[in-house]
């Protein structure tokens, strides 16, 4: 499956048609604990830890009202709710969506003249999120 | 999609954007807390709170000197005017300069003038201004231009301010000259101004200069506009507010 149309949303505002890009790789981060005992299999044992998670995501920028910089300049260093998909379709059984809160860190960029305007974030995970079907 | 072609940089009392190439934005890094409690609705979570802010800005700029007179300044003299102060309002505009237009501004110490010109290259630099105390400010544009006489701003729908949050203006007087500026950021319930409240009163001017102001909330009106008084002669400013 090729990722051609990703679906972001923050703060229950749907923000993917400004989507460029979205790296969702900081979901599914576990800390892995170290529970090596005394054992004859001379090879180490290792248990999960705490889960961390995170997404990055990168938009045109939009003005406005409703709008990429509106959305993420108000919730900015808050706790929101996010959902993500793969894809933009329908929830079900081939598109799974991830759900949570997470801590919204707005980077705008401007960049040098002649280049288009853009906008980043990242959304910390604030406790658990959630893999669903519906 | 829009491409970035103009916009509008202050440094206190200067405009620099006649100078400026490319601006990263004041963007305010966040010190990330990760933590975890007890709490069994989080079990096997890590969970995030916001530590400290520290705006950060950066530009590109042409390298110009005026070695004969210390009255017109141009980009080297502006920022080594600037050099280690605090406090100085940082303004960056997107597009001309309208009333309405997105605008980031903070107060700053100017940190780092890396010029670099290598043989045959236009004179360019590298600026570096951090936020010397309180946040970055995500607001809009309120009037910005050259004016001969007193008027006010058509207005914008900003939004109330709500318990805890506060209004900031910044005022940048690039020049003035023959009479005294004073201005104003006025608040109303209605897009009329029928019943127009002062929120941010700069104090007059007669010569070039910068201001910030801060007024806690809450204040329930929604409408803003600056309003501009003159006395004579000319005043070139721009005055930017936001809410945070």
């Amino acid at each position: 499956m090729v990722a051609t149309n990703p679906y972001l949303s923050v703060n229950a505002v749907n923000l993917s048609t400004y989507l460029r890009n979205v790296d969702p790789s900081g979901i599914g981060e576990v800390e892995q604990k170290d529970a090596t005992v005394a054992s004859s299999t001379g090879v180490k044992r290792v248990e999960a830890g705490l889960e961390g998670w995170s997404i990055k995501a990168t938009f045109k920028q939009v003005f406005g009202a409703g709008y990429v910089h509106e959305t993420l300049r108000a919730a900015h260093k808050t706790i929101v709710a996010i959902e993500f998909r793969f894809d933009g379709a329908a929830v079900g059984a081939t598109n799974p969506k991830v759900t949570g809160n997470a801590l919204v860190l707005y980077k705008p960029k401007l960049g040098q003249v002649g280049e288009f305007l853009e906008a980043e974030v990242e959304l910390i995970g604030d406790g658990a999120y959630t893999w669903a079907t519906s | 999609m829009s491409v970035f072609t103009a916009g509008l940089l202050y440094l206190g009392k200067y405009g620099l954007h006649v100078y400026a190439q490319g601006i990263e934005p004041p963007v305010e890094d966040v010190d990330v807390k990760r933590y975890a409690t007890l709490d069994p609705s989080h079990a096997g979570f890590r969970r995030a709170a916001a530590g400290l802010g520290q705006g950060r800005a950066s530009w590109d700029m042409l390298v110009d000197f005026d070695a004969t007179s210390e009255s017109t300044y141009k980009s080297h003299d502006i920022v080594r005017a600037a050099w280690k102060t605090s406090d100085v309002p940082v303004s960056v505009v997107v597009g001309s300069g309208a009333e309405g237009d997105p605008a980031w501004f903070f107060r700053a110490l100017t940190a780092g003038y890396k010029p670099n010109g290598p043989v045959g290259d236009l004179l360019a630099a590298k600026v570096d201004v951090v936020s010397s105390q309180g946040p970055v400010v995500y607001g809009s544009a309120l009037q910005i231009g050259t004016k001969t006489s007193g008027g006010n701003g058509t207005g914008l729908n900003l939004g109330a301010i709500a318990t805890g949050k506060s209004l900031h203006a910044a005022l940048h007087v690039t020049a003035c000259a023959g009479g005294t500026l004073t201005v104003t950021v006025q608040s109303d319930d209605n897009a009329g101004f029928t019943s127009a409240t002062a929120r941010a009163s700069f104090a007059g001017v007669t010569a070039a200069g910068f201001e910030w102001i801060e007024t806690a909330g809450p204040i329930t009106d929604t409408y803003w506009r600056a309003l501009w008084t003159l006395t004579g002669g000319s005043a070139t400013f721009a005055v930017c507010m936001g809410i945070r």
